[in-house]
């Protein structure tokens, strides 16, 4: 059935994820359960930094605020399909959150298509969906793929000819803790209940070490 | 997963029978389809393309969605697309222009985020939550249907 299709490309990338989990679910039983893909060890992507548009394109490093979560994303901002859901999801996920909880998670989307997602257009993009977010922006094609490969994220933007640039990447959120490791990431079509689900374990445990 | 599969059998059932209910108020041709649930989500600040989804019921023959239009105030083109995994791992989606959809006879066909779209090309103004616009979709058999999509945010 036609119907189906959207269902079946989310749960091939749940296949996925299950797949990996199963590889590494190794913690003890006690761990609270988390929808999202942990990867063990975590990635540290501490040592990253890119400039940040909305802030005159000083370096910002990929790694959250003491006690906080990092949420980052690589996307562009003629996304039609895609990014917006995610956004709108992330959205949602983060509005239920307690207010002190909100003002721990920040959120930080990097263009993979610098040529069409000019400084300007691209922290207008991510602070309409987060007033406080950043707004990460190379031109460097080197830096770029560097930092994507940091994360486990692909992307490619083709020349269309004619027609749109044919556009591909990676549509998973990458949650960065206080430390700088990846800790979690959340697949296209992951729930905002499992976002916010996931997030609050998260915040939890970041409370209870400091 | 099979809660969500008996969930979409419901509402495929339930579009049926939807269908021919409206069948029954005479006026419709045999080979019409139904578009239901339209709608586009809202768009951020910036944001230069949107998306609209929505549910088409097949009518008792096979069809074909060929084209979608917008008025030019709202979108300078419209595409047939569908968001598709691309190969090579590491969860890469992309995007794939279609030439048609086909919409078998009273099968729905779901358009909705991941999936199916109709690609809002170089929007004319941010698509604002609570405002709506016309598609106009063109089946083979069908013909053209306005269709009034509403924005929303989810």
């Amino acid at each position: 059935m036609k119907a189906d299709r959207p269902l079946r490309l989310v749960s091939s990338v749940v296949c996925l994820v299950l797949a990996f989990a199963s590889c590494t679910s190794n913690r003890g039983a006690d761990a609270p359960t988390m929808t999202g893909l942990a990867l063990e060890p975590a990635p540290d992507v501490s040592a990253l930094s890119l400039p940040d548009a909305g802030n005159g394109g000083a370096p910002f490093r990929t790694r959250a605020a003491p006690g906080g979560l990092l949420l980052v994303y690589f996307g562009y901002t003629s996304c039609p399909d895609v990014c917006p859901t995610t956004m709108s999801d992330l959205r949602v996920a983060e509005s239920s959150l307690t207010e002190a909880q909100q003002g721990r998670v920040r959120f930080a989307m990097v263009t993979i298509d610098p040529s069409r997602d000019s400084d300007e257009l691209l922290t207008r993009y991510v602070r309409s969906f987060a007033a406080d977010g950043h707004a990460l922006r190379t031109e460097d094609a080197t830096e770029l793929r560097a930092a994507a490969a940091a994360f486990g994220a692909d992307f490619g933007v083709k020349d269309g000819g004619m027609g749109q640039p044919e556009v591909l990447h990676t549509g998973w959120v990458y949650v960065v803790d206080d430390r700088g490791r990846l800790r979690l990431q959340w697949p296209f079509g992951t729930t905002s209940e499992d976002m916010a689900s996931d997030l609050r374990v998260l915040l939890t445990e970041a409370v209870g070490r400091a | 997963m099979t809660s969500l599969r008996i969930a979409l059998a419901v509402a495929c059932l339930a579009a049926s029978a939807g269908l021919i209910a409206c069948g029954d108020d005479g006026g419709s041709s045999p080979s019409a389809v139904a578009v239901r649930d339209a709608w586009a989500r809202s768009t951020a600040d910036g944001q230069t393309a949107g998306a609209a989804y929505m549910k088409i019921t097949g009518g008792s023959v096979d069809d074909r969605l060929l084209t979608a239009a917008t008025p030019s105030d709202v979108a300078r083109a419209v595409e047939l697309h569908e968001t598709v995994v691309a190969g090579g791992g590491m969860g890469s989606m992309t995007m794939r222009e279609l030439d048609g959809l086909d919409v078998p006879a009273e099968e729905t066909v779901q358009m909705s985020p991941g999936g199916y779209h109709v690609m809002l090309v170089d929007l004319a103004a941010p698509l604002v939550v609570g405002r709506s616009f016309d598609l106009v979709l063109t089946f083979a058999n069908a013909g053209p249907q306005t269709v009034r999509v509403s924005v929303r945010d989810t």
